[in-house]
């Protein structure tokens, strides 16, 4: 097993990662890498569900309530962000869990709706008044710094990231190639295939769920106690659950390097191009995501493969 | 207790009436996504963008020629039709009969897309980009009626979508025109054998759809201040309306939009303003949890 998941790519990709800091030591850059690996924590437990034929449109409902927990608990009971990142997020995969059963007959555009309509409910009751106490509401809530002000706290930051990406990276390469990725892809495939074939697909649907959601809430509580330093209610956002889509299409649906490449392709074009062209960035970025769609749904690790192979002279 | 009493008040006509307005948005959305789904079985999350693309256009014209926005809409209808069109074929036609997920990402891209290129074309004209409200000769006059006011903006849009409503009934149900998009709905193959030019179809149900979405659009710009931004939940919206109200049904999308328009107002009277965009889609998850298919989906 352990053969199958490292290979030349999966070697690569973990070295890209932890060398980045030695060549872009710049605080700002880090910065900047670090908030490219929460979406990439992000669009990988997107990914995850997709990978299980399930698609969320409101994953930044799990976003919010993992960040929301985390935060809390830090703030409300003292515990160090560190640990709290990690405890915050079961709260998003209970509330998974719960949807995970209410969708399970959904498929396509009706689970697409319905996961869309979560992040708005959560929304709401966050922000009720018998809430804000907790919440404060609209206005939000400071987030204790995940790495205390210490000299040099970007370089810190950033590889903590740059563990539980890597974390977060091989779980699914694992997921990939054992038992429980086989039977999401068998759910994938047709459904009912895999139920006729002796697959428990409520357990495995609900389990991809679970999986889920608690990465997506581990994201959302390193994005504000990493990077923002506060919370609001504004990350329950439309955006924020479109962006995991967006990442993931460009790097490759359904692939374990897809949604890392994506987030960092897109990040870092989205900086070098609004800085210059405004609105035209996000322009451009919608027309390379149709693009991709249209003409190569497998994404872009697809067709690097497939330079690099040409380059080598490798057939497939 | 107090709830209901409350409703007997004058407020609560006000609240009706305005919801009433509302309501009209949502239903022209939901027509048009519905005249599109029934056609080419596709769903176009990027309706909303259309309806803002219509209300801009109105928007820009108006200024630019200091012509009333009301008079400006058909233009605008038939600019954002012509482009509904050439999106169809673009962005909807090369995923037709790939995966259903496609269609959901392609929409995002148009998202993005339209949200984009408004905002740039935005900024090179008024050089900031900030939320605008179109003015009519009607704005700021309003009939009153016992201690209720009603703007007479709202009226003259009450009346306009009827007329438009009737005259739609007429095309699709009177018309051999009418008559061959209703064939294609209903079953495509046996409308392409019969000499139906089914992709054409495709291609006038979509611009028709975005033709309805700037209407919808130039109101929504005459009631709200709107920027790029606006339209993607009264989309959404309507999805969920057409869903309830039964995919390809079109009394189903007018009453559901109605409908949605009231509750939406009642809820952000009663429970508050963050309930207002949550209801739509609390009600229809309880129905999909009951009903997976819909309410009036085969099972």
């Amino acid at each position: 097993m352990m053969n199958k998941i490292f290979g030349k790519i999966q070697i690569a990709v973990i070295a890209v990662l932890i060398l980045i800091p030695l060549l872009f030591p710049d605080a700002y850059y880090l910065q900047i890498f670090s908030l490219i690996l929460v979406f990439a924590i992000y669009s990988m437990s997107w990914n995850i569900l997709t990978y299980s034929g399930q698609v969320s449109l409101g994953h930044a409902a799990f976003l919010g309530i993992g960040a929301y927990s985390s935060v809390l608990l830090a703030k409300n009971i003292g515990l160090p962000p560190l640990l709290t990142i990690f405890i915050g997020p079961i709260f998003a995969a209970v509330i998974g869990l719960a949807l995970g059963i209410i969708v399970l007959r959904l498929r396509e555009w009706f689970l697409a709706m319905v996961t869309f309509g979560f992040s708005l409910i959560v929304q709401a009751i966050i922000v009720d008044d018998r809430l804000r106490f907790l919440t404060d509401g609209w206005n939000g809530i400071f987030a204790k710094p995940l790495v205390g002000y210490i000299s040099n706290y970007q370089f810190m930051n950033y590889y903590i990231m740059a563990t539980i990406t890597i974390g977060v990276y091989l779980i699914t390469l694992i997921i990939y190639n054992s038992k429980l990725g086989y039977a999401f892809k068998a759910i994938d495939e047709n459904e009912t295939l895999a139920k006729i074939s002796g697959i428990n697909t409520t357990l495995y649907k609900i389990i991809a769920f679970m999986i889920s959601t608690y990465l997506a809430g581990l994201a959302g509580a390193l994005y504000v106690h990493g990077i923002t330093l506060f919370i609001s209610p504004e990350i329950f956002n439309v955006q924020n659950s479109f962006w995991p889509l967006i990442f993931t299409l460009a790097g490759g649906l359904k692939t374990p390097e897809g949604p890392i490449l994506g987030a960092f392709v897109i990040w870092i074009a989205w900086i070098q191009l609004s800085s210059f062209a405004g609105y035209l960035a996000l322009l451009a970025i919608g027309f390379f995501l149709a693009i991709i769609i249209i003409f190569a749904p497998k994404g872009l690790i697809d067709l690097l493969t497939r330079i690099t192979n040409r380059i080598l002279g490798r057939q497939i | 207790m107090i709830i209901f009493l409350s409703f007997f008040s004058e407020s609560f006509y006000s609240i009706l009436f305005w919801g009433l307005i509302i309501g009209i948005i949502y239903s022209l959305l939901a027509l048009g996504l519905n005249i599109i789904f029934g056609v080419m079985k596709v769903v176009n999350f990027a309706h909303g963008e259309i309806m803002i693309m219509g209300a801009y256009i109105t928007y820009f014209i108006s200024t630019l020629l200091n012509i009333d926005p009301f008079f400006l809409i058909p233009i605008s209808m038939i600019i954002v039709g012509l482009l509904g069109m050439g999106i169809e074929k673009v962005f909807f036609r090369p995923i037709k009969g790939t995966s259903k997920l496609n269609e959901i990402f392609v929409s995002i891209a148009l998202i993005l897309i339209i949200q984009n290129s408004l905002a740039q074309t935005i900024l090179e004209v008024n050089k900031e980009v900030k939320p605008v409200l179109m003015t009519t000769i009607f704005s700021g006059s309003s009939i009153e009626l016992g201690s209720l006011l009603l703007p007479l903006n709202y009226l003259v849009i009450l009346l306009v979508t009827s007329i438009f409503l009737i005259i739609f009934y007429v095309i699709i149900m009177k018309t051999s025109f009418g008559r061959r998009l209703r064939a294609t709905s209903q079953n495509r193959n046996a409308a392409n054998l019969m000499g139906i030019n089914v992709g054409r179809m495709d291609m006038i149900s979509f611009g028709i759809g975005a033709a309805l979405a700037a209407l919808a659009g130039s109101f929504f710009g005459i009631i709200n201040s709107f920027d790029v931004y606006s339209g993607t939940l009264p989309a959404i919206k309507a999805f969920a309306i057409i869903i309830l109200g039964g995919l390809g049904s079109i009394p189903g999308a007018i009453i559901g939009g109605l409908v949605l328009g009231l509750t939406e107002n009642i809820t952000d009277a009663t429970l508050g303003g963050a309930w207002r965009d949550a209801i739509a889609f609390l009600i229809l998850s309880i129905v999909l949890i009951i009903r997976p298919s819909g309410i009036f989906g085969k099972e």
